[in-house]
């Protein structure tokens, strides 16, 4: 059977999508499978990647006009024929909530969470999830202007962590620092801004994906050992740690979780506890490596979805490193031409 | 006017245009590259907006507004 | 024959602009509004124009208050007149059931004058004059007072009628929201609250019958609401208890959210503002928890924003087009932060009422005041607009028709399009006489000349 899989977030940049990294494990997974790379800019690397990315279109910005971005997907279709579309970034994925209905009736499935599952892992209600799953969050407080940031930092003591709505996260040790990421972050990305007590220890992190019945089928998990100023992992080791599986677990149990998801604890140095920082409502960018494990996820979630068997075990070795690198194409401005112009990339070999 | 920068460009029919000079590229529709065309030739703004009269279903004023608007947006790319 | 014209349009192109939240994307145009069309409105009306709809006021308020109502046995509902007090726009909500919540005596004159008993009328806010209290008292209204010197004013007018007045007091807070609004009313907490009941109980002339909060507006989190609920339900079993008196009405006011997007968000407002139902839930799952059935109190809600909000519409028209010094493109129409109050806080919808081709551009809409303020939306991703193209903007039923002012020019038309398929104007533009008819000129002052 040859399939179709569309995959957003191919932006691999300093800050990447996982699409490239999920379009890779697609092709080495042994299926057959064309791939489709939705992108948002013309300079996504992922657009250029021809050898894993079959061809790729730009879409109209999720934020806009619902129709036109269905109305670019039926145009893709008609020409593609998608399986299945997998959506790897945090902004897109309210709209594909909204209109998985509308792809469902053209014959496009999609794996992801519902609007409810969505709710309850927001940020702001760690707490309320955390004792759901019998882990515990770290003591922060939500603000909205300066004022809450000195009720917040006063309560909260120093060093503590500034973070954005969507990204970014500084560790603040005085008033005047925590002030100055405050204001930066608030012009990056709005409010609210996150107050959160600092916890000695490390941060952990594990991917999976829940079949949307309180079944996993498949967890993996890794220690960060270097992360970039945007707080994304850079080089990972796995590992294997029962109490933090058994956590995923519970979280996906407890959600009903449909899709793939990133986990993001931290253990504290001096407890071992679990603390949950956050929990990515898609694969992270190092979906890739889990797949080089044995653990393929998107190909996964493929086969689940396009009712095919399909393994759920998370049989892998502690100690497999990954490392991240740099790398640089050289391609010719016509390229550039052609999806800067046309929307899309020519077919290979024309 | 400075017409050597437009000279150079290398303008594709789908609209795209390069400046091998300085390395930015640029889009622009039919109507924004008839105009580019005519100021590569030399013609001075009012002849621009005959021409375009001539060849396009339009008034006078929309198009004086518009030829305006267009080379201001050149000024600001530093394009002349 | 000649080629159909596009605008011109030249653009660099930059690397990195993808940012993943992107711009307002508008592609669509917008002919109509429930089957009528943009031009219609202005050729009748003239530009600007508020458009309003019965038929999405009524729906609003019905699936709000049926849903409300299947929640908890004693649902009531009071139309916040602040929120949008044009006759027409009450009406519906009376005609709906909804009595009417004021807070200034001009509000509680303009719901008798529209018929109105005071029995169905809720007094609200901090500054009640005295006479104002006089005339509630005695038509029966139900009065929320907000502080201790409010109280000793409620009791002057209870003597002045000779009568024992049944009050409520409006407390407030902490319900994990901040800033919290804890200048209105009794704070719970410090126990001003119990003091003050205390106070009133002591009173010959008073007596108290319920509790009144608004937590705040455009509320996000329904949990807020579940605090505030545990919290006046604390105090009313302490008040029931120490003065043996029995509460017969709590009322959590308004606060719930409409689809407008709040500025500096980013999440679409179909995903950030939660559903409705679910701010109800947060209020009737706490109490019905909380309570036995034979205590169960009348529940007043107040919701203003999340009724009329989203059933108006302001057609307004490009008068200029201009391009900034800093090459960014910006257009000047007809309606401005005069008549725009909410445009502070929110970046409207904007729609256009053609198709238009061309490059879509940042752009900047301003309003016709000669005053710097006068931006009615920072950026809004739009073709290139020739003059005279209408834009719709949304959601405007909510605190715009109330707070508007008349500022160098005249307020313009409100029409209704009301369920039968038919537009009705329900307030005509203003006129010069509108607006000199109350001033008048010294005698001395009356000739001049040049
Ligand atoms: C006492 C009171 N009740 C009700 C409302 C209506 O609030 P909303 O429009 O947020 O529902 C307000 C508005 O501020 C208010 O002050």
């Amino acid at each position: 059977m040859k399939l179709t899989v569309a995959v957003s977030g191919i932006n691999t940049i300093d800050n990447p999508g996982p699409g490239a990294g999920i379009c890779r494990a697609l092709k080495e997974s042994g299926m057959d499978v064309r791939t489709i790379g939705l992108a948002y800019d013309a300079l996504e690397p992922g657009i250029y990647l021809d050898h894993i990315i079959d061809k790729s279109y730009i879409m109209p910005y999720p934020s806009g006009s619902r129709e036109a971005f269905i109305e670019r997907i039926k145009d893709i279709h008609s020409r593609e024929s998608i399986d299945v579309i997998i959506s790897a970034l945090d902004a897109e994925l309210p709209i594909y909530m909204d209109i998985e209905p509308v792809l469902k009736d053209i014959g496009i499935k999609m794996l992801i969470p519902s609007k409810e599952m969505f709710r309850l892992r927001d940020k702001l209600r760690l707490k309320e999830l955390a004792e759901k799953i019998g882990v515990k969050a770290p003591e922060y407080m939500s603000c909205t202007s300066l004022a809450d940031l000195h009720n917040a930092v006063n309560e909260l003591g120093f060093p503590c962590m500034v973070k954005g709505p969507f990204y970014e996260a500084y560790k603040a040790n005085s008033p005047g620092e925590a002030e100055g990421y405050f204001g930066k972050i608030a012009a990056a990305w709005g409010y609210p801004i996150i107050v959160q007590k600092f916890i000695q220890g490390d941060e952990y992190d594990v991917i999976g994906c829940g079949d949307g019945n309180g079944n996993d089928i498949g967890v993996f998990a890794i220690r960060k050992m270097t992360i970039t100023k945007l707080g994304k992992v850079w080089n990972a080791v796995s590992i294997r740690n029962e109490k933090l599986i058994e956590a995923t677990k519970r979280v996906v149990k407890g959600l009903s979780w449909r899709g793939g998801f990133e986990f993001e604890v931290l253990l504290e140095d001096k407890t071992q506890e679990i603390y949950v920082l956050e929990i990515n409502p898609r694969f992270p960018a190092w979906v890739y490596f889990p797949a080089g494990c044995g653990i393929n996820l998107p190909a996964r979630m493929v086969q689940l979805l396009t009712g095919q068997d399909y393994d759920t075990h998370s049989d892998y070795k502690s100690g497999k490193l990954m490392i991240r690198y740099t790398n640089e194409l050289v391609k010719d401005i016509s390229d550039f031409e052609q999806i800067s112009t046309f929307g899309e990339t020519s077919e290979k070999g024309e | 006017m400075d017409k050597d920068k437009l000279a150079v460009l290398a303008v594709s029919e789908s609209g795209f245009i390069f400046d091998p000079v300085t390395g930015h590229s640029y889009t622009a529709n039919a109507t924004g590259l008839k105009i580019l065309e005519l100021l590569k030739a030399g013609k001075e703004p009012d002849e621009i907006r005959s021409v375009l009269l001539d060849e396009y279903d339009s008034t006078e004023d929309e198009v004086s507004v518009d030829v305006n608007d267009f080379i201001e947006n050149l000024k600001k790319y530093f394009l002349i | 024959m000649k080629k159909e014209y596009i605008k011109p349009y030249i653009r660099k192109q930059t690397a990195g602009v993808m940012n993943k939240f992107g711009v307002s994307y508008n592609k669509g145009h917008r002919e109509e509004i429930e089957g009528f069309h943009i031009g219609d409105f202005t050729e009748k009306f003239g530009s600007p124009v508020f458009v309003l709809s019965e038929k999405v006021i009524r729906e609003r308020y019905r699936k709000i208050y049926s849903y409300f109502s299947s929640k908890y046995p004693k649902a009531k509902m009071s139309w916040s007149y602040k929120t949008n007090y044009l006759d027409a726009v009450c009406s519906v909500l009376h005609q709906e059931g909804e009595t009417a919540e004021v807070v200034s005596d001009f509000e509680y004159q303009k719901a008798r004058r529209l018929g109105v008993p005071g029995k169905k009328i809720i007094y609200n806010g901090p500054y009640k004059p005295l006479e104002s209290l006089i005339v509630a008292f005695k038509e029966g209204a139900m009065v929320n007072l907000d502080n201790f010197d409010e109280i000793i004013k409620a009791e002057e007018a209870a003597k002045k009628l000779d009568i024992k007045a049944s009050v409520g007091i409006r407390v407030n807070m902490d319900t994990g929201v901040y800033p919290q609004w804890s200048r209105f009313g009794f704070n719970i907490e410090n126990n001003n609250a119990f003091n003050a009941v205390k106070r009133i109980q002591h009173s010959e002339y008073l007596h108290l019958e319920g509790i009144h909060c608004h937590i705040g507006t455009f509320m996000m989190e329904p949990s807020a609401y579940k605090e505030a609920v545990k919290k006046i339900v604390q105090l009313m079993r302490r008040i029931e208890k120490e003065f043996e008196i029995s509460i017969s009405y709590l009322d959590f006011g308004g606060g719930f959210p409409s689809k407008n997007i709040l500025k500096g968000t980013y999440l679409p407002p179909e995903v950030a503002i939660q559903p409705v139902e679910n701010f109800i839930d947060a209020i009737t799952d706490t109490l019905l928890e909380e309570l036995e059935p034979k205590e169960y109190p009348e529940v007043y809600l107040e919701t203003g924003r999340a009724i009329v909000d989203e059933a108006g519409w302001l057609i307004t028209t490009v008068d200029a087009v201009k391009r900034l010094p800093d090459g960014t493109k910006s257009y000047i129409i007809d309606a401005g932060v005069n008549l725009l109050y909410t445009s502070a806080w929110y970046n409207y919808h904007v729609e256009i009422d053609r198709e238009i081709h061309g490059a879509y551009e940042n752009s900047i809409i301003y309003g016709p005041l000669c005053m710097n303020i006068d931006v009615v939306v920072e950026s809004a991703f739009l073709p290139p607009l020739p003059k005279g193209t209408r834009l719709i903007l949304s959601p405007m039923g909510a605190y715009n028709m109330t707070q508007w002012m008349q500022f160098i020019r005249y307020r313009p038309a409100v029409v209704m399009i009301l369920e039968d398929g038919t537009v009705e104007q329900i307030r005509r533009p203003e006129t010069l006489q509108d607006i000199v008819g109350p001033e008048s000129v010294p005698e001395k002052l009356k000739r001049f000349q040049f």
